[in-house]
């Protein structure tokens, strides 16, 4: 059995997601001096041991919140719409200013949604891989609408008539342009998040503090 | 076997972990009585209308059934309404203050967790009918004593006090929907959020500094000493008068170590009207009880009353104090008696008496049996008749030893 210590406060453990958002993240923590290296090039190993008590986690993105929730990480680098789509209980600290996207609403160039209501008998499919924004989001509007739950290529479904709309992230908006499909609205605006535990970021109020100065300051330049 | 479900969200408590709770339970209760606490128990479910008289949002996820007449009941989803409305009520004609505690499971839907459970266990107090840091203090030290008595070596106590940041909000004229939209930032814990909306409300740089500035405040007695710098009029030093107050009586009791100033505790501004405190304990991501004063509910069920009170979650106790080596129950004293129920009855009625728990086993079983049987029970002797006496074995192992009836009492007490 691991006796801890909760007033030690000289300890960190973060998680860092591997995909799109992995190698940015690096290049901020090395920024603000911490040794990455060894993250960087072994793709097999998920715990680093950096040395001064700091200790780096890697995950899956949507695990992040999870990681950082239950305390198994003190702090975690996630993008916005992971904790839109999750909703977890951690502290959200600093906007990372790296991974910027667009959580947008978007429908066939063909199809006008104002008159969507009549065309589709009043329930709508709309097609997504964030089932929860997706719902709130038309319950905010008080429309019904049917959410299809999709893994990826969200684009596809209206082309083959599974969803008559879509909810997704965009960047440039190239691939919506190539689906003939067209922004509707704009739900949320997302970018990379530093994210704390509750009870962590009371014990390491410090460390996590200081961290969060120095990983804000290093986004801006 | 058939496997027949239980709800999602519920558990069921085998007997190693409930002697564990009860004895956690018990040990609460002895400092709670120490401080002549009063135990309460009220309904398990309560009127909806009754319940709605506090005005709280979040009893809107709630179990509910209908009784015969139609009238819909609400599974309580805490204790401290409930005990609002006897206060109110039940001891209307009774003067303050008074000091209620109770020990009791309440209800609300959620998705289960370790530690979090559609029906949960607490432990919990209210002090009634006063208002002041020394009663402030009292309920501190309450709390921190009872964790102690518990086993629990390593937990803080991260205490705020609402009316601080309020005098903030105030002094630097945020009402309205700016006002709510700041709460709201504070209430999902979105400190990215809450610079974003500070930015676009319409004051000073200073006061933006100020409100992100106090949200940060948290750590050792140095923060009573940082927060001057955001003072603004009376009522904020106030405030901090109040808190450096209670902190130094809290001191007093033997505490002073185990808190925590967290001057941005975000939680629940509308209910929360002066300090407001959460048990942090290590690795255990959410806190394992909370409280604070809260002075408005008592008026809704008409009966002004300032109030303060914590809640201990008695399941994230028991995790929190596994995880930091266990419970260490007392040792009881008890036996498994072979032939105990016949023809050693009188000997088990005798053991019995003299305080040693009896398992009594029937009077052929075998001996590999009777040692499952004890152990299993939990029991670390067996007793089995021997020729004229009998031969007491210890079920962690070893050979048995002769012994008289007489010695018995004293082989088993000797643990």
């Amino acid at each position: 059995m691991k006796v801890i210590n909760p007033l030690d406060t000289t300890s960190l453990r973060m998680a860092v997601p591997r995909g799109a958002m992995f190698a940015p993240s690096l290049d901020l923590l090395e920024k603000v001096g911490f040794n990455v290296a060894e993250v960087r090039e072994n793709d097999r190993k998920l715990v680093f041991e950096l040395g001064e008590g700091r200790t780096i986690i890697t995950t899956r993105p949507s695990d992040v919140p999870t990681y950082v929730e239950y305390g198994a990480a003190d702090v975690g680098i996630v993008g916005k719409d992971v904790l839109l789509e999750h909703k977890r209980n951690v502290y959200e600290l600093a906007d990372l200013g790296f991974g910027v996207c667009r959580i947008v609403y978007a429908t066939p160039t063909d199809c006008d949604p104002e008159n969507g209501e009549l065309k589709h008998l009043s329930i709508m499919r709309v097609a997504s891989k964030y089932p929860n924004i997706t719902r709130s989001y038309f319950e905010s509007l008080g429309r019904q609408v049917e959410v299809i739950e999709l893994r990826g290529s969200i684009e596809l479904a209206p082309s083959v008539d599974l969803a008559e709309g879509i909810v997704d992230l965009v960047s440039s908006g190239e691939t919506l342009k190539q689906n003939s499909l067209v922004e509707r609205k704009e739900i949320a605006q997302c970018s990379a998040r530093l994210i704390a535990n509750r009870v962590s970021h009371k014990l390491k109020a410090k460390l996590i503090d200081e961290l969060a100065v120095r990983l804000m300051e290093a986004s801006r330049n | 076997m058939k496997n027949t479900p239980i709800p999602s969200g519920t558990k069921d408590v085998l007997p190693a972990e409930a002697i564990e709770q009860r004895w956690l339970e018990s040990r609460i209760r002895g400092v709670f009585d120490s401080f002549a606490y009063q135990e309460v128990i009220t309904p398990t479910f309560e009127l909806q209308s009754a319940m709605d008289v506090a005005g709280e949002k979040r009893f809107n996820r709630s179990f509910r059934l209908f009784d015969e007449r139609g009238e819909v009941l609400m599974m309580r989803p805490e204790m401290t309404t409930p005990i609002a409305r006897l206060v109110s009520t039940r001891m209307a004609d009774r003067e303050p203050p008074f000091r209620l505690s109770y020990f009791a499971s309440s209800f609300r839907p959620t998705t289960p967790q370790r530690g979090r459970q559609s029906e949960f266990h607490q432990a919990g107090l209210e002090l009634i009918g006063a208002d002041s840091p020394a009663v402030d203090a009292e309920v501190l030290a309450v709390l921190c004593q009872t964790l102690t008595a518990c086993g629990l070596e390593e937990f803080s106590v991260g205490l705020g006090e609402s009316s601080f940041f309020k005098a903030l909000l105030d002094s630097a004229g945020v009402k309205g929907e700016d006002r709510e939209a700041v709460f709201n930032a504070l209430a999902e814990r979105d400190l990215v959020k809450l610079s974003v909306v500070v930015a676009g409300i319409d004051i000073s740089d200073d006061d933006r500094d100020a409100i992100l500035g106090v949200t940060r405040l948290r750590g050792g007695s140095e923060v009573l000493i940082e927060a001057q710098d955001y003072v603004r009029g009376p009522a904020m030093e106030e405030a901090l008068k109040r808190l450096a107050r209670t902190y130094y009586l809290v001191s007093r009791y033997g505490f002073a170590g185990r808190i925590l100033f967290d001057l941005g505790i975000l939680s629940d501004f509308d209910y929360y009207t002066g300090i407001v405190f959460e048990v942090l304990s290590g690795e255990l991501g959410f806190p394992v009880g909370s409280g604070g004063r809260y002075d408005g509910l008592l008026a809704r069920f008409g009966r002004p009353e300032p109030a303060v009170g914590f809640a201990i979650g008695l399941d994230r106790l028991h995790i929190a104090i596994t995880d930091q080596g266990g419970v260490s129950l007392p040792y009881a004293p008890g036996i498994a008696l072979v032939g105990g129920f016949d023809p050693a009855l009188d000997l088990a009625m005798q053991l019995r008496e003299k305080g040693v728990d009896v398992m009594a086993l029937p009077e052929d079983m075998k001996k590999k049996t009777a040692m499952a049987a004890a152990e299993g029970a939990g029991i670390g002797s067996l007793v089995m008749p021997d020729g004229d006496g009998f031969k007491l074995f210890d079920t962690a192992g070893g050979k048995g030893r002769k012994v008289k009836i007489e010695d018995i009492i004293d082989a088993v007490a000797a643990g």
